[in-house]
């Protein structure tokens, strides 16, 4: 009995780890500045992403963590730290400084 | 009456004086009669009756003595008058009535054969009394009164003459006085009877009365009786309850005053070995007696009240004098009544008892139940000592009882761990000779599988991992960007506005770094990359600096500019260590 239990056990312990993306923050949002221009950030319900900058385009995965950060991780293995605020993200770039991205109403 | 002792024979005009004489003499026999029966009806005493018709029958008759007897033959009793005779020989008469009753009135003893209104006139010879009655009473009348009374009457001699024969009007009279006499003794004996009846209803009705008051009284006892068994058998099935000293002497107390009729009272029991005091205190305040000090005081003198010279267990010893044996030992009440009791040598007791309710005393029937009751008391007062120690010594099993299976759980506990740990330690100790042999059997085989299993997971896991250095450092496979120094790199800082880009990760470049550099690291190039360089123009000359010998960053950024066909890509050589010797410009 319990060497059915406990491998099943933790497998639902593995995966509650395995956090998703947070319901409700995936969908585009968009940033106004004037140096960099106009830049898009999409998170998709998959936990996929990307960042548009006129043509380019800077593929990333996300996850959310408590306390409103949502970590976006790069290609490269990178990690930029995002915070959630009144409807909007507070990306943290290094070398560009702080933007703020605002969720595009449909 | 002197003239009928004179006929004789005479002429017609002597007829005629002999008519009147007659109707003289029965005019006055008729006056005697009539004075006779006025002055006796007068008269309720039966001898004052009999006096004064002696007196009144000598004098018509003309006797000189007379004797009037009034018996009870049944009896042989009555009364013995005599008028005429001397002193001596009428007081010997009187002594003759027995001698009397037997010789004139013989049918005393015939039973219903009492003839009542009988005179007889009787001879004397016939009699044969001569020797009971004085010579010369030759005119005998016997009579009956009633059915217990007759009487006799006895007249003689006469005055005139020597004779003793009346004359038959004399005789006539005489009977008819014995009449009025009768009738007299009668009407006296029945008001002397009814006086005696009434008297004697009297008397009964006085010991009705007293024995009615006896009874009552006698009911007021029992009837206390009866309440105080009632209550003492209430008593008995209410203290069979309980298992309390303290409430066992409250009821019993709360009964007795009940009981007895009494308003206050306190009942104690003292343990001395154990210094303790239980007290019950009904109709007045506890003036402190609950404390031992106190109550050893009052029980002390209480036993010193009893005269006993010991205490003997089981024993209840009234207290004498209670008022004045316990004065001083702080009784709220005055005491009526004190029983000292002893359980044994060490527990003893009291009951105190204030007056009643009546303010009388209690009765020695009462006192004797009291004492009887404290007797039964001291059972119950036992009872539930024992109780009490028995309870005592049952908790203190209770309590050894869960220690030990407390203890023994946890023996058993410790066993098992022990026995665990033994197991455990053999396995160890196994392990470790199993080990400690095949150490003997170490081999270079071992040795290289360890080695080669361990590459083979960093191998793994640096390929999986994106931070994961890459087997072959990227700036050997291609060619090195245009490398200059720093010098020269300052010279295009400040001639053609090259951009320094700093290729460190974000701390060092936090750190410390080229004033104006730019953060580019390859982990973030992309994102970075399109924010900040996508609309640089490709003829910008880029600076990029950062590296050490083990990681190329400034050639990697270097490589992935230059993959995005910027024309002018440079990498300073010794990086920001050349910058600061030169005495450029740095920040923070």
């Amino acid at each position: 009995m319990s060497r059915r239990v406990f491998p099943a056990l933790a497998l639902a312990l593995l995966l509650a780890g395995c956090r998703g993306p947070v319901e409700g923050l995936e969908g585009d949002y968009e940033c106004e500045r004037v140096d960099t221009g106009p830049a898009r950030l999409t998170l998709r319900p998959d936990g996929g992403g990307a960042l548009c900058v006129g043509a380019e385009e800077a593929p990333f995965r996300w996850e959310a963590r408590g306390n409103g950060v949502v970590l976006l991780h790069t290609r490269q293995g990178g990690v930029i730290k995002v915070r959630l605020g009144a409807g909007a993200l507070e990306l943290d770039m290094p070398g560009t400084g702080g933007m703020t991205f605002r969720k595009t109403v449909k | 009456m002197e003239g009928g002792t004179g006929y004789s024979a005479v002429g017609p005009d002597d007829v005629g004086q002999d008519m009147r004489l007659e109707l003289e003499r029965k005019r006055l026999g008729m006056r005697v009669l009539l004075e006779t029966a006025q002055e006796l009806s007068g008269i309720l005493q039966p001898r004052k009756i009999v006096e004064t018709f002696l007196l009144t029958a000598m004098g018509p008759v003309g006797a000189r003595c007379g004797v009037a007897v009034l018996a009870r033959p049944a009896a042989c009793e009555g009364m013995v008058l005599s008028r005429g005779l001397p002193a001596a020989e009428a007081e010997a008469l009187e002594q003759r009535l027995p001698e009397i009753c037997d010789a004139y009135f013989p049918y005393r003893d015939l039973d219903g054969d009492f003839q009542v209104s009988k005179i007889r006139a009787i001879q004397r010879d016939q009699a044969g009394g001569d020797s009971l009655l004085p010579r010369g009473m030759d005119i005998l009348y016997c009579f009956t009164v009633d059915e217990e009374h007759c009487g006799l009457l006895a007249l003689g001699p006469l005055l005139a003459g020597g004779g003793t024969a009346l004359h038959q009007d004399a005789a006539d009279l005489l009977q008819s006085l014995l009449y009025i006499l009768m009738g007299a003794l009668r009407g006296a004996l029945a008001v002397s009877s009814i006086r005696q009846l009434s008297v004697d209803l009297g008397r009964k009705n006085d010991r009705l009365t007293e024995t009615l008051a006896a009874s009552q009284t006698a009911q007021r006892r029992l009837d206390r009786r009866v309440h105080q068994l009632a209550a003492i058998n209430e008593l008995a099935g209410e203290l069979a309850h309980l298992h309390e000293v303290r409430k066992v002497l409250d009821s019993f107390l709360l009964t007795m005053l009940g009981a007895f009729s009494v308003s206050s009272g306190l009942a104690l029991v003292l343990d001395r070995a154990g210094r303790g005091v239980d007290l019950a205190i009904r109709g007045a305040p506890d003036t402190g007696l609950s404390g031992f000090a106190a109550a050893d005081v009052l029980v002390y003198k209480a036993f010193a009240a009893t005269g006993a010279r010991s205490v003997a267990p089981l024993t209840v010893e009234p207290v004498a004098a209670a008022a004045d044996a316990l004065a001083g030992c702080g009784l709220a009440f005055e005491p009526a009544c004190a029983l000292f009791f002893a359980l044994d040598r060490e527990v003893q007791g009291v009951l105190v008892l204030g007056e009643t309710l009546s303010g009388e005393a209690l009765e020695e029937e009462d006192a004797q139940m009291l004492r009887a009751q404290v007797a039964t008391l001291l059972g119950y007062v036992q009872g539930a000592r024992r109780l009490s120690t028995i309870t005592a010594l049952n908790d203190g099993l209770v309590r050894q009882n869960e220690e030990l299976t407390r203890t023994v759980a946890e023996l058993t506990e410790a066993r098992q761990t022990i026995a665990l740990l033994e197991r455990a330690g053999e396995r160890v100790r196994a392990f470790l000779h199993a080990e400690g042999l095949r150490s003997r059997r170490f081999s270079w085989l071992d040795c290289g599988v360890i080695l080669l299993a361990s590459m083979l997971l960093g191998f793994l896991f640096n390929l999986a991992s994106p931070n994961g250095v890459p087997l072959v450092p990227g700036h050997l496979s291609r060619p090195p960007a245009h490398s200059i120094t720093a010098q020269k790199a300052r010279e295009l800082q400040q001639s053609e506005g090259a951009v320094i880009v700093d290729a460190r990760p974000q701390a060092f470049f936090e750190q410390r770094r080229v004033r104006g550099a730019v953060s580019l690291t390859p982990a973030l190039f992309d994102m970075v990359y399109i924010m900040r360089f996508a609309k640089l123009p490709l003829s910008t000359p880029l600076i990029v600096y950062g590296g050490n010998i083990s990681r190329r960053w400034d050639e990697d950024v270097a490589a992935r500019l230059l993959a995005r066909e910027h024309e002018r890509v440079m990498v300073i050589d010794d990086g920001l260590s050349a910058w600061v010797a030169r005495g450029y410009p740095v920040e923070p």
